[in-house]
C-alpha cells in the first residue's frame, strides 16, 4: 500500500465522517430562551464558558439534540424590567421564565402555546412528581378552561413555614421551662426583657424580634389563628381578607402591650430585617419567628461572636395551646411560558426533566461535581440549568438522609452530590468542633429545625391563601392604598393608639374598594369549583 | 455675508451634531411613550398594539385617591424646604470658604463635605439610621449630654420632613459649593482693589462685588431647580421611611413606585410621571420668566 493510497482512503474516510456528522447535525433542534446572569460571586466560569455557552448547554446539545441559544441574559435586578420591555415589543423567545402578571397579560393576549399535550407526552415521571408534591394547586393556577398553559416554576412554601426559635441559654440561666402555650411564649419574653439575661448589668435586651414591614411576625399572628394579607374561608365557606379579622385584633392587643413593656425595639418602625439581624448577632434579643434557615442567618452570625449562645426550635405554639396553621400562598414563583407558535415546545419539558434528574435525583458523585456543585471549589454550577422547578420537601428529605447516614440507618450511596454537601458540614461540626459550622447542625440534625418542620408536615398544619388567580382590575388599583392603610394601622396600633382604631381600619378598608375585592374574589372562587 | 458667517461657525454646529443626536434619540424619541399615560396599558399587547384607550382616566384615578392631597402637600414641601435650603446654604459656605486665607484649609474642607455626595443612598441610609438612632446613636448622645430628650428622628412624623431635608442637604452641599466657589474665581481681582483703594470693608466686598458677581449663577441654578418642586428624592424616602411616618413623609415618587411599579399599573405611573413633567415645564418657564423680567438674565 502506497502513500497516496492511504491518503486518498484517508480522505474518503474522513468525506463520509464529515457528511455523517453534518446529517446528524440537522436532526439538532435550536431553540431560543432568556435568562438571568448568576450571581458571579457563587458561579464561576473555566476561560471561554460563559452563561451562554457552558456544561449545561453543551450537555443539553450532546445529550438532547436540543442547542439552547439565550438571545441575551441580564443580572437579576434588570430581569423584570427587561422581559417587560420584551414582551411589549412582542419579540419573545421559544420559551422563558414570565412573572405570574406577565403570564395572564400574555395568555389574555393570545401569544401563548397550550402545553397539555407536550406536558402529557414529554415530562418524566419525576418532573410530574415534583410539580405535583406541592399539591394540585400550582397546576391548577396554569389551567385555563381545561387547558395547561404554562409550566409553575415551583418554590418552597410550606418547607419555609415560620418556626418558633428561643435563645435556650437564656433559657437556662433564668430558670425557665420549655414553652407549651402562647401565654408561656410571652412569659418567656417578659422575663428575656426584664431578667438581664446577658448578665452584664443593663437593661438592653428585648423579648421579641420584630421588624418594620412584619415580615417576622407571621409566626407570631398564626399563634392567634390570625392570618394577615391572605384569603382565608369563613364559616360559611365564603373566602374573607385575614388581615381583617378579629384574630388579628388580638394579636395586635398583644403586641401592644409588650411593646409598652419595653419587650419589643422602640425603634422597630425603622428597622427592616437586616437591621433587625444585627440586633440579634449582637445578643439582644431572645425570640424570632422565621424559616428553617434562621440559623445560617442570622443566628450563626451571633454564634461567631459568642460560641456559647445556643438556640431551641419549637413549633409556633397557639395561645390555647393546639396544634397551629401556619400560613402559605401559592408555592409557585413564576410560570414557564412557550411562545405561540413554537416549533418544539417539547423542548422546555425535555430541558426540565434533565434538571430534576441530575439535581435532585442523580446519586453520582462524579456527575454531580461536573454539573451541580463542585466539592473543591464549592463553585455552584447548577445555577447554569435552565427550566428549573423546585422540590417542596428537598431540605427536609435532605435532613432524613443525613441523620440516616449519622445513625448507621441510612447507606451513604443513596446520598447525593448534593446531600453529601450538607453531611460534610454537620460533620466538621460533630467531629471537629467546627463553629462556623454550627448552623448546619442546627439545621440539619437532631434537636434542629426540620424536627419543627417534620412535626408540621406529619400533622399537616398548614393553611394556604385561598385566592391564588389572577388579579383583578380593582386589586390592581386599590391593594397599594390598602395595604398602605394597614401597615400604617398595625404600626400604629403597636406603638400605643388604643386598640379600637382596629375597627375603624375595619371600615376604612371595606368602605376604600375592600368589598369590592372580596366580592371579586369569591366569584373566582365559585367559578372555580 | 450670512453664509460667510455660518461658514465661520460651521465647526461648531458639528461639535454641537452629537450631543443634538443623542438628545434626540433618548429624549424626544421615547415621547412617543406618553401615550401611554391614556391608556389601560399591557405591555403584551405592545407599544402601538391594541390598548384600552382611557383618556383622562389614570388622571382621574390619580386625583381621586384617598391621600392625593397629603402626598402633594408632603412632596411640595419637601421638595421646597429643600430647594430653599440648597440654594442658601451652598452660598453661604462658598463666602465663607472664600475668605479663608489657608490654601491647605481651605482645599480640605472643600474636599470633606464633597465626600457624601460620592455615596450612594442606600449606604448612607443605613449609616443615618444608626446615627440618627434614638437609644444608641450618636446625635441623640449629644443631645442627651446637653439635657435633650431623644428625639426619634425616623421614627417620628413631626420630626421625618426636617430629617430628610437637613440630610439631603449634609450629602449634597459640598457638591453646590464647588460650583459656586468656581464661579467667585470668575470676578475680577481688580474689582477687589479697586474697592479696597475706595476704602470698602471686607464686608462691603462681599455685598457690592462678590455677591452682584455671583449673580448670574445662583440666578441659573434658582431657575433650574424650582422645575423640581415635585421631585423631593425618591431614593432618599425610599431608604429610610416607613409606614409610621406615611402621614408626612410619602410623597408622589414612592407612591408611584408601589402602585405603578410594584403593580404594573404602567398607564397610571406615566400619567404621575407626565403630570409631574408639566408642572415643572411651567414652574421652569416662569422662573425664567421672572429671572429675565428681574435680574435681566438669559440662558439662551
Amino acid at each position: 500500500m502506497n502513500i497516496k493510497r492511504v491518503l486518498v482512503i484517508g480522505l474518503v474516510l474522513l468525506i463520509i465522517l464529515a457528511s455523517i456528522s453534518i446529517s446528524y447535525g440537522a436532526e439538532i433542534i435550536e431553540v431560543t430562551s432568556v435568562r438571568t446572569i448568576p450571581n458571579p460571586a457563587t458561579v464561576k466560569y473555566p476561560p471561554g464558558d460563559s452563561v451562554y455557552n457552558n456544561v449545561w448547554t453543551r450537555l443539553y446539545e450532546s445529550k438532547l439534540g436540543i442547542r439552547l441559544k439565550y438571545l441575551w441574559a441580564v443580572d437579576q435586578s434588570q430581569w423584570e424590567q427587561k422581559t417587560n420591555i420584551m414582551i411589549a415589543s412582542g419579540d419573545l423567545p421559544d420559551f422563558f421564565l414570565a412573572s405570574k402578571q406577565q403570564f395572564y397579560q400574555m395568555l389574555n393576549a393570545g401569544l401563548l402555546e397550550d402545553l397539555t399535550d407536550v406536558y402529557k407526552k414529554y415530562a418524566s415521571p419525576q418532573t410530574k412528581k415534583v410539580l405535583m408534591e406541592h399539591g394540585p394547586e400550582p397546576l391548577a393556577s396554569a389551567t385555563f378552561n381545561g387547558r395547561l398553559m404554562a409550566i409553575p416554576f415551583t418554590a418552597l412554601a410550606k418547607e419555609a413555614a415560620p418556626i418558633l426559635f428561643i435563645r435556650s441559654d437564656w433559657m437556662k440561666k433564668l430558670g425557665l421551662a420549655d414553652p407549651k402555650n402562647m401565654k408561656d411564649v410571652l412569659k418567656i419574653s417578659k422575663a428575656f426583657t426584664e431578667k438581664d439575661p446577658d448578665g452584664n448589668g443593663k437593661n438592653d435586651t428585648f423579648g421579641i424580634a420584630v421588624d418594620k414591614d412584619f415580615a417576622w411576625l407571621t409566626g407570631f399572628f398564626n399563634s392567634y389563628y390570625a392570618y394577615p394579607n391572605i384569603w382565608i374561608k369563613d364559616k360559611s365557606g365564603k373566602l374573607v381578607y385575614g388581615s381583617i379579622q378579629p384574630e388579628v385584633k388580638a394579636a395586635l392587643k398583644a403586641l401592644q402591650d409588650m411593646y409598652k413593656d419595653g419587650q419589643i425595639d422602640p425603634e422597630f418602625g425603622t428597622k427592616d430585617t437586616t437591621k433587625v439581624a444585627e440586633s440579634i448577632a449582637a445578643g439582644r434579643i431572645g425570640i424570632i419567628y422565621a424559616a428553617f434557615w434562621t440559623p445560617l442567618w442570622p443566628l450563626q452570625d451571633l454564634r461567631n461572636r459568642d460560641p456559647k449562645a445556643e438556640w431551641t426550635p419549637y413549633p409556633i405554639r397557639t395561645i390555647d395551646g393546639r396544634l397551629p396553621k401556619l400560613q402559605y400562598s401559592l408555592p409557585v414563583n413564576g410560570y414557564w411560558v412557550v411562545r405561540k407558535g413554537c416549533k418544539h415546545p417539547e423542548a422546555l419539558l425535555k430541558i426540565m426533566n434533565l434538571w430534576v434528574d441530575i439535581f435532585y435525583f442523580n446519586k453520582s458523585d462524579e456527575i454531580w461535581a461536573k454539573y451541580g456543585n463542585d466539592p473543591n471549589t464549592g463553585n455552584e454550577i447548577w445555577q447554569n440549568a435552565h427550566a428549573q422547578i423546585h422540590r417542596a420537601w428537598k431540605n427536609l428529605e435532605q435532613a432524613y438522609k443525613v441523620r440516616g447516614v449519622l445513625k448507621g440507618t441510612t447507606n451513604i450511596s443513596e446520598l447525593t452530590g448534593d446531600d453529601k454537601g450538607v453531611l460534610h458540614r454537620v460533620k466538621k461540626f460533630l467531629e471537629e468542633g467546627d463553629n462556623l459550622c454550627w448552623s448546619w447542625n442546627k439545621i440539619y440534625n437532631d434537636g434542629g429545625s426540620f424536627d419543627v418542620v417534620d412535626f408540621y408536615k406529619k400533622r399537616n398544619c398548614y393553611i394556604m391563601d385561598q385566592f391564588y388567580g389572577p388579579l383583578t382590575t380593582n386589586m390592581i388599583e386599590k391593594l397599594p392604598v390598602l395595604s398602605k392603610l394597614q401597615s400604617e394601622t398595625f404600626t400604629k396600633i403597636i406603638k400605643g393608639t388604643p386598640i379600637e382604631e382596629f375597627d375603624k381600619f375595619v371600615e376604612e378598608w371595606k368602605r376604600l374598594g375592600g368589598d369590592i375585592i372580596t366580592k371579586e374574589v369569591n366569584d373566582w372562587y365559585t367559578s372555580r369549583k | 455675508m450670512i453664509s460667510n458667517k455660518f461658514r465661520r461657525q460651521l465647526p461648531l454646529y458639528l461639535m454641537l451634531l452629537p450631543g443634538i443626536i443623542v438628545v434626540f434619540i433618548y429624549s424626544y424619541i421615547p415621547m412617543i411613550g406618553i401615550i401611554i399615560a391614556f391608556q389601560r396599558f399591557i405591555p403584551a399587547r405592545g407599544l402601538f398594539g391594541p390598548q384600552e384607550w382611557v383618556g383622562l382616566g389614570n388622571f382621574r384615578y390619580m386625583l381621586t385617591l384617598p391621600d392625593t392631597y397629603k402626598i402633594l402637600r408632603n412632596t411640595i414641601f419637601i421638595a421646597g424646604m429643600k430647594i430653599i435650603s440648597g440654594l442658601s446654604v451652598p452660598i453661604i459656605i462658598a463666602l465663607l470658604l472664600n475668605e479663608v486665607r489657608r490654601e491647605w484649609f481651605k482645599r480640605s474642607v472643600q474636599t470633606i463635605i464633597y465626600l457624601p455626595h460620592f455615596l450612594s443612598w442606600v449606604i448612607f441610609a443605613g449609616i443615618l439610621i444608626d446615627i440618627l438612632s434614638p437609644s444608641e446613636g450618636i446625635v441623640n448622645k449629644i443631645l442627651e449630654s446637653v439635657g435633650i430628650r431623644p428625639i426619634y428622628f425616623l421614627g417620628d412624623p413631626k420630626w421625618f420632613p426636617y430629617t430628610m431635608v437637613i440630610t439631603d442637604l449634609w450629602k449634597n452641599f459640598g457638591f453646590s459649593t464647588i460650583v459656586y466657589l468656581a464661579a467667585l474665581t470668575n470676578i475680577s481681582p481688580t474689582l477687589y482693589e479697586a474697592a479696597e483703594i475706595d476704602g470698602a470693608n471686607r464686608w462691603q466686598q462681599t455685598w457690592y462685588i462678590t455677591l452682584p458677581g455671583m449673580r448670574p449663577i445662583i440666578v441659573l441654578l434658582a431657575t433650574l431647580s424650582l422645575g423640581s418642586i415635585l421631585n423631593a428624592g425618591f431614593e432618599q424616602i425610599f431608604n429610610l421611611y416607613s409606614p409610621q411616618v406615611y402621614d408626612t413623609g410619602d410623597i408622589i415618587d414612592t407612591f408611584v413606585y408601589r402602585i405603578g411599579l410594584i403593580q404594573a399599573q404602567y398607564g397610571l405611573a406615566t400619567a404621575v410621571g407626565l403630570f409631574k413633567s408639566v408642572v415643572s415645564f411651567i414652574l421652569i418657564s416662569f422662573s425664567y420668566y421672572l429671572a429675565y423680567r428681574f435680574a435681566d438674565y438669559r440662558i439662551f
